[in-house]
């Protein structure tokens, strides 16, 4: 499932146990500035989607969720 | 005027900052063409200025070094008997950062709109919008994500009127108060104890201020 390995990879490299969902990862520095294109890379892979560097915001990348409706427009387009 | 012992004796005798060694460098060096509003640490080591392109707003930082050419085919023409040639242009684009000790080598264009992390070997072309770091660089992001982010942690900022304040320059009534600010909550919990004068234990930000007073930059960068 799309979500928790999305959770799982934050975890991993965030070393904070407690992500959920709604948690905001960049925003709250969970993963620094310096891991968005490695985290985009990983949401394209997993995803099976692929999307150009103007998307990576805050608004489709803050959260799981976030990243979970993203890929499902995504999809649909 | 020439750059190169002029350059330097303007260095070492004027002590500029970074926009007032760009705008000597602006009108004397001998970039193929450098834009406006740049500032260019003096103490960045930037060698064939004549291959390269600086656009608008490029700010380099100390300890950088910008080069249009392979000093190893020195080398390989001793060694090898040969006579050939091993240089590149550097294009910059417009809104350019490149950090502390980055190395942009010949043959690179940087795009518009780019940061260069501290300590990076560019060695490819950058495209416009990211950030790229390491060795040899590669994009770690982009910077509107950046701005993105500087502006949510901006907002949680107790100092961010401040910031508004100032716009950017260094106001001497304000500095005061928002190095008290920051200290206040960069330590909230040292920040608020009396200090031990004499031991190593932590300062309150009115200590911390008075160390400051003689250090204070000027505005320069």
């Amino acid at each position: 499932m799309l979500a928790e390995t999305l959770i799982d990879f934050i975890r991993d490299r965030s070393g904070v146990i407690e992500v959920t969902l709604e948690t905001p990862i960049f925003s709250e520095g969970l993963l620094d500035s310096m891991a968005v294109m490695e985290f985009a890379t990983f949401v394209q892979e997993k995803a099976g989607v692929t999307f150009p560097t103007a998307d990576l915001t805050l608004e489709n990348m803050d959260s799981v969720e976030r990243v979970l409706a993203f890929v499902e427009k995504k999809k649909a387009t | 005027m020439k750059t190169g012992k002029a350059s330097g004796l303007y260095r070492r005798l004027c002590n500029p900052s970074g926009h007032e060694y760009a705008d000597f460098l602006s009108r004397h060096g001998r970039f193929y063409s450098m834009g406006e509003g740049c500032h260019i640490s003096p103490k960045a080591s930037i060698t064939d200025q004549a291959y390269m392109r600086i656009g608008n707003n490029v700010r380099i930082s100390s300890g950088c070094s910008i080069f249009g050419h392979d000093g190893a085919v020195n080398m390989i023409n001793r060694a090898y008997g040969l006579w050939l040639d091993s240089v590149g242009k550097i294009d910059i684009g417009d809104n350019v950062f490149i950090a502390h000790r980055a190395i942009i080598q010949p043959g690179v264009t940087i795009g518009s709109n780019v940061i260069v992390c501290a300590g990076s070997v560019v060695n490819r072309d950058v495209e416009d919008g990211m950030i790229v770091a390491g060795i040899p660089a590669r994009p770690v992001s982009t910077v509107s994500m950046h701005v993105e982010l500087l502006k949510s942690r901006n907002a949680k900022y107790p100092w961010r009127d401040l910031i508004e304040a100032r716009q950017g320059g260094w106001n001497p009534d304000l500095e005061k108060e928002l190095l008290r600010l920051r200290v206040d909550f960069f330590y909230p919990a040292e920040g608020g104890e009396e200090s031990d004068s004499a031991g190593s234990g932590p300062d309150s930000s009115e200590a911390v201020l008075k160390r400051a007073e003689p250090h204070d930059s000027g505005g320069r960068e």
